[in-house]
């Protein structure tokens, strides 16, 4: 007892020591019996072996059912275990079927395994536990971690791009180490439709799981529906991700070294005009002349996109035997981005162990350091965005001034020379995280496992940006240099105790009852500070990361001219209480039911509880004696399930009216004027803010058919959320602010997911073709007082996007074209229509009075004669009919060839360049296809006449465009060193690829990429603001394992 | 037991609150409700939310075009405003609506805690808090009812559908935030409340750490202008003489006395002496005895756009291509820099300078303009400016005009303003972007004595009017050595109308001058589209010139009984479930 005590102690620290110790101790009293039970022993021997080649296979596992007693066969395929007397051994190996046998009276096994390609065997990760894949009854999708490792990129959720139905992955941005927009079953809510990330029981936010090493992944699962999730409860909503790094196997130990170096180029350029051309079409637009002649033709686009170097290594150590398995992964990552001045670098290094101490005690840890480094280049906002300049600037500015030597201005204010903005830029993002786990697992009995760990999440990440002293133009300089450094710091620590039962009654009945307690709390820390005046030598900057930074500042203050300073602190907690039932009957019926109670710190005290229940059956009717056996349906599963899930994510103290500080004003005769500090409340409190809570349902059919060669699921979901988290646009006329969080209004999302895989072989020729399709419908069933959302301003200006009832959410909004006026008398006839509807006003115009022959006519949508906001209606959607992908895979001999494509239909764009592009004014460059506008009467074209005004540009369906794509996102080519050459050299394996990424996009789309996520805010999808494009990348690999 | 243990601490560990006060502890201490006050004139420095909106006041008066960055592309939303079409959408209309009631909501607060005495609490202190909490209310609203509401005198043109904005005189409870709109009358009567209120509550005057707040005077003199825009002749007359008789405001350098500046020039340092009426301009003016209430700014070396202590509207106003210095009092060295700050708002129309001028007798025998004025006012291409020129490139560019696209402006002129504009420099170093040291002239004594003069005539006494007028005048004359503009003998209501567009020119009072007298027609339509007439030279594709008018080009058309009075912001009427309903004719 003393020395399990020592040891438990060495994984806790403050209260957490006495909860663990706590339960330690009610485990122990109520299981007196259970300690001192003993059993006789033998031994059995056995070799295991592929069924169809004989081959023997190392690395199978044998268990003693319903224990934790086990062992992997060595590379003979041979095993030896102690078992008890009577017992039956399950004996499971990745890919083949697992068998059940009794070990009484026998000693020698030989154990043949039946392929099993569709996997059904496998085992899963679903969140505090693990289940047979076959025994699921959610929707659960895994996604291979050679299919993650497979994408040439950052970070894995990139990689999760169209491996699973149901799940959309949108890019953002082609910014190196940027994270993607990931959307599961749809979007559930306005407020953070995000998924829930878990690595390794700790939970992550969405930006940060972007860091983890994709080759340290061992499995990844997406929770998708509420009977899988509703473990995690209150923040479930929007399906989990859980994520498990690796281990080594029992009796495996190797060295591997991955490698890839690939480059990347930009995969499409607009089509711009040349200097020639603008100024022909300025000229028309009675913009100032310029002869020309004399002007220079510059290509910014070329200026500003170059070749970027991507290279990946990595180095594993894995080492496992009966008592400890451990893996060692250190890697690092480096990818220029195809815009100058941006890259991203990455470190990372991983030890996970376990070790088994004795027959009932096992202790872990799993820890993991990343840091990363990322040079960003402006590219957040429409207007000084380096892509944004870079279209937009006149082609007849040079890229530099040939007196000063300085990036030249722009002829025209307030655009600025891309390439001078990226040579002046800096701003670097620095972020170091560790993830870290460690846990006992006691089992006292066979039946009974109680894991108790402590995991902590810390990231700390730093920006600083600076700017220079510089003279561009008259619009963009400096005259003072300007450090700015933004600190921010999280902090969780995660404390679990798990209670596992696992038992099989009377042969039939498989019971595992698990029983939680979890408690977490993070802070938040986020220090900004900025300082005029500092020396342009970096090395001078006195400001930086860590504590001590603000003492050395207020050290150097006096030095320094100015200085601003602000900061956030917040602090979140969490409790827990959870419990599930899987329950299997004559491994024919399954049943899964959890519930969860969530204690969140986010809400007022009077609603700070919530239950998150869930229930789910499977039918294994291929398993039913009436069902017919036939090598065309191998095996067949009906599953149904519902839940209840939470969101929580809205910031916190939503509940508190709590003054903001900085609203400040300045009193004084002059020279004696000083900053008095001023405070407010900006927000307001809501006590009364709650859960958000999604109901789902989810209805599925998993078949194996022609010989277990062909794989089908196929689920149906209904996903109801209620009471949604939103910041609801009050009255302005309160003073209030900042819109206050609120529980209004529910959202549906309805869809079905279908994945098919089929395998086969023909002698040394293995094929698998695997392809998805997802389909989801989105509707705001209704919104609290019916008040729609506006949301997406582009340049300060209209709204484009609005969320309302009975329509899907953030759909494009605006006014509906109708051709181009072709004359004054249609002009006319419609003002004069306009005056006999509107009561004989002189001054009613149908449209805008500025209207004349070649401007955009637009539908009087309400039919009142004239064209006013009221017409304004839907012109689009952000959101895909139907997202799909398509994964092909061939071996023949030691090559291989994998194939993998994605795409979206139905969806579209509002192409919110064209409001440079195709402005019609000749103050920035435009697209060659604005060259086609109307000239004079009978001119067939959409594009209008030439002309100052931004009457052509309102918001309208001009800027919708078709936003349906296949992607051919991944071709990888290997070929494998035959193990018998590889042998000699104590080689076990060699593996060398070439792959394509992003290599063809099937797209109608004229902007860089149709592939657009989300922008500024959750309310802001699909709208083309010139991000940053996504690269075209060809690399070759190496992977060698020793 | 272990696990009731847990329970018992659970609700303390769940029990996370923020890091700031809630609001009844801040407004209840004295440091807080200070800091709740401060945070209510902060409202008013809001550059790029309010101060930048009262450009509208000027633009729309034909006195001035936008301007901006050439193309006409520049703050769209002012150029539409400008230009008269405008839609409800506005975000010029809706961002100054979100930002004056929040404003008003910052000042309920501190009423509402401060309401009663609390112990503790220094009762002068706590009588001055509300009384600077009612007269920034007041003026808020002030703003807001003569934009979104409008004029008892006007309701004839608009079908008496005028209607007042929603008055806000407490935190409103969640119930209440459908507002409806009260009457014209209703809403006029409780601003005149709270200047009322607040002169009764304020002090004359503050020590020298807090001059800038709100004083008894300043509320009386809105109360004046109150009076005056709902037409309440003699209570705007009785007012306004208090205030003017009080000896508080004089008008600087009324009797030739010269200021003293310490600017930065080509070899540095150096002193210069100016006139009363451009020295008001300068940031050595801040709080001067002319100013009746300034909105405070100063230079605090923030960049931001107009969201900390400098003022924004400098930028607005200051012509686009000049050359400044930057001087480093350690080294006393001058650095010349062609540091273009300046944005090129507010382009003088020739309709101004060939009528405002003429009007007030400021234009001698030879029809040359010798209002000294008009030379601290306007900036025309043949000016030949000490300290500041533009770049060589640009006058290339703009062979008409030194400083402003010819295509924009009125092609005639080529003028720009220089009204809040540091003359000679003041030192750049500091000065990022919207971060200029002088305050924003709210209301000057100018300004008050015309609203008496104007009240006096209506009130039949118009020997204070000729008093106060020529009191105008003679500070002007003063400012210069012209000898113009002359007293006044006799004084008409014209005489005043055209003093104000002169003495306040582009000061934002223009626009609802004529729209409060109900001459817009007059001077928009009648008047001001016939100096918009001018062509200028537009090339066509083929290489060849046509010449086309301002109006081909902009087409401003001023619809009567509609554009006196901005659109309620759309998202406004939305977000109130149709309760605040829309102007007439938008």
């Amino acid at each position: 007892m003393k020395i399990n005590l020592l040891n438990l102690q060495k994984q806790r620290t403050g209260f957490f020591a006495l909860r663990t110790f706590a339960l330690f101790l009610f485990v122990c009293l109520i299981m007196p019996h259970a300690w001192a039970s003993q059993q006789t022993k033998k031994t059995i021997t056995g070799i295991v072996s592929d069924a169809e080649s004989g081959e023997k296979l190392p690395g199978a596992t044998i268990m003693e059912k319903g224990t934790s007693n086990g062992t992997i066969t060595d590379i003979d395929g041979k095993f030896s275990l102690t078992v008890k007397d009577d017992c039956t051994i399950e004996i499971s190996y990745v890919s083949y079927k697992s068998q059940v046998l009794p070990t009484a009276g026998k000693q020698n096994f030989n154990i043949l395994l039946q392929p099993d390609v569709v996997g059904m065997d496998d085992v899963i990760v679903i969140g505090y536990g693990t289940i047979k894949k076959s025994d699921v009854t959610g929707a659960v999708a895994s996604i291979a971690s050679d299919d993650i490792r497979s994408n040439v990129g950052s970070g894995i959720d990139q990689a999760m791009q169209g491996r699973a139905a149901g799940v959309s992955v949108t890019a953002n941005t082609g910014t190196p180490g940027a994270s993607p927009t990931v959307r599961i079953r749809g979007m559930g809510t306005i407020t953070n439709p995000n998924p829930f990330y878990v690595i390794d029981g700790i939970p992550v936010s969405s930006e940060s799981v972007g860091l983890l090493n994709p080759g340290d992944i061992e499995s990844m699962e997406i929770l998708k529906d509420a009977s899988a999730a509703a473990i995690y409860g209150a923040r479930a909503a929007n399906g989990v991700v859980l994520i498990t790094t690796r281990r080594a196997k029992a009796g495996k130990s190797n060295i591997s070294l991955d490698a890839y170096s690939g480059i990347q180029t930009v995969a499409k350029k607009y089509d711009l005009m040349n200097a020639k051309d603008w100024i022909t079409y300025r000229n028309a637009a009675g913009q100032k002349w310029q002869d020309s002649s004399l002007v220079t033709n510059t290509d910014f686009q070329d200026e500003i996109f170059r070749d970027a170097i991507v290279q990946n290594l990595q180095l594993s150590f894995l080492n496992g035997n009966d008592k400890i398995n451990s893996a060692i992964i250190g890697s690092y990552f480096k990818q220029d981005g195809i815009i100058k001045g941006s890259d991203y670098e990455r470190f990372s290094a991983r030890v996970n162990t376990s070790s088994k101490i004795n027959s009932w005690l096992t202790v872990g840890e799993t820890f993991g350091f990343t840091h990363a480094k990322q040079n960003n280049i402006p590219e957040q906002d429409e207007w000084s965005s380096v892509t944004i300049q870079a279209l937009v600037i006149d082609p007849t500015t040079p890229v530099y001034d040939a007196v000063t030597g300085n990036p030249a201005g722009a002829l025209l204010n307030n655009i600025n020379n891309p390439v001078g903005l990226i040579e002046r830029n800096h701003n670097v993002l620095t972020t170091e995280q560790i993830l870290g786990n460690a846990y006992v697992e006691i089992k006292p009995v066979s039946w009974l496992t109680f894991k108790s760990s402590i995991s902590t999440e810390i990231n700390n990440s730093n920006n600083e940006r600076f700017t220079p002293i510089f003279f561009e133009s008259s619009t963009n300089q400096s005259t003072q240099t300007t450090l700015f450094n933004g600190n921010f710091k999280l902090n969780t620590l995660l404390m679990e105790q798990l209670l596992t039962f696992q038992k099989t009654f009377a042969e039939k009945h498989d019971v595992q009852f698990l029983l939680g307690y979890t408690r977490q709390k993070s802070s938040y820390r986020l220090n900004l500070r900025q300082v005029n005046g500092v020396p342009e030598s970096e090395d001078l900057w006195l400001i930086s990361n860590g504590d001590k930074a603000t003492l050395q500042y207020e050290d150097v203050a006096s030095t320094l001219p100015t200085g601003k300073f602000s900061g956030t602190p917040y602090d979140a907690s969490m409790i827990s209480y959870l419990a599930r039932l899987i329950y299997s009957f004559n491994n024919k019926y399954d049943l899964t039911a959890s519930v969860r109670r969530d204690g969140s710190s986010k809400f007022g005290s009077a609603n700070r509880w919530g239950n998150f229940p869930s229930f789910a059956m499977g039918w294994k009717f291929s398993e039913e004696s009436f069902f017919p056996k036939n090598q065309i349906i191998n095996f067949g599963k009906l599953r149904a399930g519902w839940g209840m899930l939470g969101n929580q994510e809205i910031g916190d103290y939503a509940a508190y009216t709590n003054v903001s500080y900085g609203l400040n004003t300045t009193f004084g005769a002059y020279g004696n004027q000083v900053r008095y500090s001023g405070g407010a409340p900006t927000g307001y409190a809501n006590a009364g803010v709650k859960w958000e809570s999604t109901k789902q349902t989810n209805i599925g059919l998993d078949l194996t058919m022609l010989n277990s060669k062909l794989n089908i699921n196929f689920d149906y979901f209904l996903r109801f959320t209620n009471d949604m988290l939103a910041a609801v646009p009050v009255p302005k006329l309160t003073g209030i602010q900042f819109d206050p969080t609120v529980n209004v209004g529910s959202i549906s999302n309805k869809g079905w997911e279908f994945n098919a895989t089929y395998r086969d072989r023909s002698g040394d020729f293995k094929y698998e073709v695997g392809f998805n399709l997802g389909s989801i419908k989105n509707n705001v069933e209704s919104l609290g007082g019916g008040k729609p959302i506006s949301s997406a301003q582009f340049r300060a200006g209209d709204f484009i996007a609005r969320t309302e009832e009975d329509m899907p959410i953030a759909y494009f909004y605006g006014l509906k074209t109708d051709g181009i006026y072709q004359n004054q008398a249609e002009i006319d006839d419609l003002d004069k229509k306009a005056r006999d509807l509107n009561g004989g006003d002189a001054k009613i115009f149908f449209d805008n009075k500025r209207a004349k022959p070649g401007d955009i006519k637009m539908k009087d949508i309400n039919d009142d004669g004239r064209i006013t906001a009221a017409d304004r209606t839907f012109i689009g959607s952000p959101h895909p009919d139907l997202t799909y992908a398509l994964n092909l895979k061939f071996e023949y001999k030691n090559f291989d060839l994998s194939i993998f494509g994605q795409g979206v239909y139905g969806n579209e764009i509002f192409m919110a360049t064209l409001n440079y592009l195709q402005s019609g004014n000749g103050y920035w460059n435009l697209l060659n296809s604005a060259k086609n506008y109307w000239k004079q009467e009978g001119d067939i074209t959409d594009v209008p006449r030439v002309g100052l005004q931004d009457y052509n540009m309102r918001f309208s369906d001009r800027y919708i465009k078709d936003g349906s794509f296949f992607r051919i996102k991944n071709v990888m080519l290997g070929y494998s060193l035959p193990s018998k050459i590889g042998e000699k050299a104590g080689i076990e394996k060699v593996h060398v690829y070439v792959s394509g990424q992003n290599l063809f996009c099937f797209s109608k789309y004229e902007g860089f990429d149709p592939e657009i996520g989300t922008g500024r805010g959750m309310l802001d999808i699909g709208i083309d603001r010139g991000m940053y494009p996504i690269a075209r990348t060809v690399s070759v690999g190496l992977n060698l394992t020793f | 037991m272990s696990l009731f243990i847990v329970s018992c601490n659970e609700e303390a560990f769940l029990d996370k609150k923020p890091h700031t006060p809630t609001d009844v502890a801040f407004y209840t201490t004295q440091d807080g409700a200070v800091q709740g006050i401060n945070a209510a004139y902060d409202i008013l420095q809001r550059g790029e939310a309010l101060e930048r909106i009262e450009l509208a006041g000027t633009t729309c008066s034909g006195d001035a075009l936008a301007g901006g960055e050439p193309g006409g592309g520049d703050q769209p939303m002012l150029q539409r405003i400008t230009d008269f079409t405008a839609i409800p959408t506005n975000t010029f209309w809706s961002t100054g609506w979100a930002t004056l009631y929040q404003g008003i909501y910052r000042c309920n607060l501190v009423i509402n805690y401060l309401s009663k005495p609390i112990e503790g609490f220094d009762e002068t202190l706590r009588n001055r808090l509300v009384g600077e909490a009612t007269f920034l209310r007041g003026l808020f609203h002030f703003k807001l009812q003569i934009n979104f509401g409008g004029f008892p005198q006007l309701q004839g043109t608009f079908n008496n559908q005028l209607k007042g904005v929603p008055f806000i005189d407490h935190v409103l409870l969640t119930e209440e935030w459908n507002q409806e709109r009260p009457t014209l009358e209703y809403t006029w009567e409780k601003i005149e409340n709270d200047f009322a209120t607040a002169a009764t509550l304020l002090p004359a005057s503050y020590d020298a750490n807090n001059i800038g707040r709100a004083t008894s005077n300043a509320a009386k003199a809105m109360l004046a202008k109150t009076y005056l825009y709902q037409e309440k002749w003699d209570k705007a007359y009785s007012t306004a003489k208090e205030v003017i008789n009080s000896g508080v405001y004089k008008l600087m350098g009324e009797n030739g006395e010269k200021f003293t500046i310490t600017r930065i020039g080509k070899n540095g340092e150096f002193q210069a002496e100016v006139p009363g009426y451009k020295w008001i301009w300068q940031p050595e003016a801040n709080n001067c005895e002319e100013s009746v209430f300034d909105v405070q700014h100063f230079m605090d070396g923030d960049g931001a756009f107009g969201t900390q202590e400098g003022n924004i509207l400098p930028r607005y106003y200051g012509p686009r291509g000049v050359k400044t210095f930057t001087y480093d009092p350690a080294t006393k060295t001058t650095k010349e820099v062609t540091t273009e700050h300046f944005w090129g708002f507010i382009l003088p129309t020739r309709y101004f300078v060939e009528t405002a001028y003429k009007n007030i007798g400021g234009v001698d025998s030879e029809g040359k303009i010798v209002d000294p004025r008009f030379k601290l006012t306007v900036v025309t291409p043949e000016d030949k400016v000490p300290y500041y020129y533009a770049k060589e490139a640009d006058r290339a560019m703009f062979p008409d005009s030194v400083y402003v696209d010819p295509f924009y402006n009125d092609p005639a002129t080529g003028n720009v303003t220089w009204k809040y504009f540091t003359d000679p420099f003041f030192d750049m170093n500091r000065a990022g972007l919207g971060d200029m040291p002088q305050n924003t002239k709210y209301f000057r004594f100018a300004d008050l004595l015309l609203i008496g003069a104007e009240a006096a005539v209506h009130a039949g006494n118009t020997s204070d009017a000729l008093a106060w007028i020529n009191r105008v005048r003679t500070r002007a004359r003063n400012s210069g050595n012209t000898g113009f503009p002359k007293d006044l003998s006799a004084v008409s209501l014209e005489d005043i109308y055209a003093e104000r567009r002169v003495e306040l020119a582009f000061e934002s009072h223009q626009f609802y001058d004529i729209v409060r007298t109900g001459r817009a027609k007059k001077v928009l339509i009648d008047e001001a589209l016939q100096y918009s007439t001018n062509t200028h030279p537009k090339v066509n594709e083929d290489g060849t010139i046509t010449n086309v008018t301002v109006r081909e080009q902009f087409g401003d058309v001023f619809v009567i009984g509609k554009n006196e009075f901005w659109a309620i912001p759309q998202t406004e009427i939305d977000n109130t479930s149709g309760s605040l309903t829309q102007n007439p004719g938008w």
